[in-house]
């Protein structure tokens, strides 16, 4: 989209006013920008030292417990996961009534029922930046996810919350994203996510106490979606790497989660597009995508692919319909834990302003009808299924 | 503040406040919103001084969050960025024009991709969306800016 570009940097002929006597003389107006530490974070960071505290007081006395100060294990080896049943959907949800001091309507962090019942508030009012995925533990009973900067995981009925990750300049820009996109490895151990250092965004992983945070890849210019995979030797990242500064469309990257080799990259298929997010099926034969058609008219939608691991047999499993007026958008696919099923979310447009509003929806893994699952009062995206033991 | 974190301030305003300024001008079509917007996000920055870790990103994303108040508040939308004593392309005129065609949100997310040169992920987290949102917004925006620019061109 060079012409695009290049006709967008024709406004750099346009002169600027020189604003510096204006800006250092000038009464702000008021708190409109981004908030830096709200009450919450206070909140936060008070209820994560006293379940850091606890959490170390029970591990002092309980025998067998892994002491925190101890190396945490890097996962080895290929992991055999355990047939899973299907749990809850975290999801998250944005009140466009409810504006944050950024301007942004606040965002909370809910679960559901997958027939739509029992939704209920996990976290709330983390203003506009929780916007991300979340991320459950392979047993289901924590949940990772990023607010603020850095990463935090608290329990599945949303108490508890701990800060896992450290997001400071040089290595973290909070302001500009800061750590984004965890995932759980299938042992437990580990969490991976994308970390923004102010000019690229790299892979790195940390253990689920918060030790040895480190790179694992830094080719990356741009990460928009992290994967474990289901038997832990790989990591999916969907993003663009590369040397230079420009960034080129999205591909999916198996990176070697011991090494941090990037050893297979899927470009996407012929005459899409991704859009950004990915989920691996429960036996690691299948990825499910959203994407887009280039070249395809404006009212195509963007929809839910699944294709083999190794980018075959690619088909579309949902689009959202449009009539012509209005667009929808079918985005943010997450596989069941049992393999049967994929949430997704369903941007409907017409509902919101803003022209980006939509809920939850699940459709049977090889098609048919999709169900609704919330109704929102804004936008529900993001969902994330919570892997119970099976049986 | 300290006299360092004004300092960095003022380099990021003389590396960037110009370019920050184009780009609200493109997402509001109006020079005062523009000059307030920046103004107001650089101001803001200077009361809070030592609290702003990353200075640059902080006050891209508050001058377009300024701006989007003003805009809202205002409900106008000028779109006219030729102004008397500045000298401006019909093509840039054209582009402006059909940006307003844009949801607010699509036309923050085509602007700070594809003029700020920012990736999507940080798009995402300067706007309060999603990658794949973001994506999506960036794909529609093209199509549409492609449809009106050809019409003008035509």
């Amino acid at each position: 989209m060079t012409d695009l570009r290049s006709r967008f940097h024709e406004a750099d002929r346009i002169p600027a006013p020189d604003l510096w006597q204006d800006i250092v003389t000038r009464e702000p107006l008021g708190p409109v920008g981004p908030p830096l530490w709200p009450r919450v974070a206070v909140a936060v960071a008070a209820l994560a030292v006293a379940a850091l505290g606890f959490a170390l007081l029970v591990r002092a006395f309980l025998p067998g417990t892994r002491q925190s100060d101890q190396p945490t294990p890097t996962p080895t080896g290929a992991f055999r996961p355990e047939p899973k049943a299907n749990g809850l959907i975290a999801f998250v949800r944005t009140d466009p009534e409810s504006v944050s001091e950024g301007e942004f309507p606040l965002t909370d962090l809910y679960s559901v029922e997958p027939d739509g019942t029992g939704a209920r508030r996990l976290v709330g009012e983390q203003g506009f930046l929780f916007r991300s995925t979340v991320a459950w533990s392979l047993d289901g009973s924590r949940i990772a996810f990023r607010w603020q900067g850095p990463i935090r995981i608290m329990n599945a009925d949303g108490s508890g919350i701990e800060q896992l990750t450290t997001c400071r300049l040089p290595d973290c820009d909070a302001d500009a994203g800061g750590d984004s996109h965890p995932s759980w490895s299938p042992d437990g151990t580990h969490v991976a996510f994308s970390r923004f250092n102010g000019t690229h965004e790299e892979l790195w992983v940390v253990g689920v106490d918060g030790s040895e945070p480190r790179p694992l890849n830094q080719e990356f210019r741009a990460i928009v979606h992290v994967a474990w995979s289901p038997d832990g030797t790989a990591i999916a990242v969907v993003g663009f790497a590369g040397p230079g500064t420009e960034i080129g469309p999205d591909r999916i990257y198996l990176v070697d989660a011991e090494t941090g080799q990037i050893v297979r990259t899927l470009g996407a298929p012929s005459g899409l597009v991704f859009a950004g997010t990915m989920s691996w099926s429960p036996d690691a034969q299948f990825l499910a995508f959203d994407a887009y058609r280039e070249g395809g008219t404006l009212d195509e939608v963007a929809g839910i692919y699944v294709m083999r691991a190794d980018g075959t047999d690619v088909r579309l499993l949902t689009a959202c319909p449009t009539d012509g007026s209005h667009l929808c958008t079918d985005m943010h696919p997450a596989w069941s834990p049992d393999g049967t099923q994929i949430a997704f979310t369903r941007a409907l447009p017409e509902r919101g302003s803003d022209g980006f509003m939509g809920d939850i929806f699940v459709i049977d893994a090889d098609g048919g009808e999709p169900r609704r699952v919330t109704s929102g009062p804004g936008l529900d995206c993001c969902p994330a299924w919570q892997p119970l033991p099976a049986g | 503040m300290t006299e360092d974190a004004r300092t960095e301030l003022e380099r990021v305003y003389r590396e960037s406040g110009e370019r920050l300024w184009r780009a609200v001008l493109l997402f509001s079509g109006d020079r005062e919103t523009a000059s307030d917007a920046v103004a107001e996000a650089f101001a803001q920055a200077l009361r809070r001084g030592d609290e702003i870790r990353s200075p640059e990103r902080w006050v891209w994303r508050t001058a377009f969050l300024v701006a989007r108040g003003m805009l809202k508040e205002r409900r106008r939308m000028v779109g006219e960025v030729p102004d008397r004593g500045y000298e401006v392309t019909p093509r840039v005129t054209e582009l402006v024009d059909a940006l307003r065609a844009l949801s607010p949100t699509q036309r923050a997310a085509v602007i700070l991709h594809y003029y700020a040169d920012r990736p999507v992920g940080e798009v995402a987290a300067l706007i309060g969306s999603t990658p794949s949102a973001v994506s999506v917004h960036l794909y529609r925006a093209r199509r549409r800016l492609r449809v009106l620019l050809e019409e003008r061109d035509d």
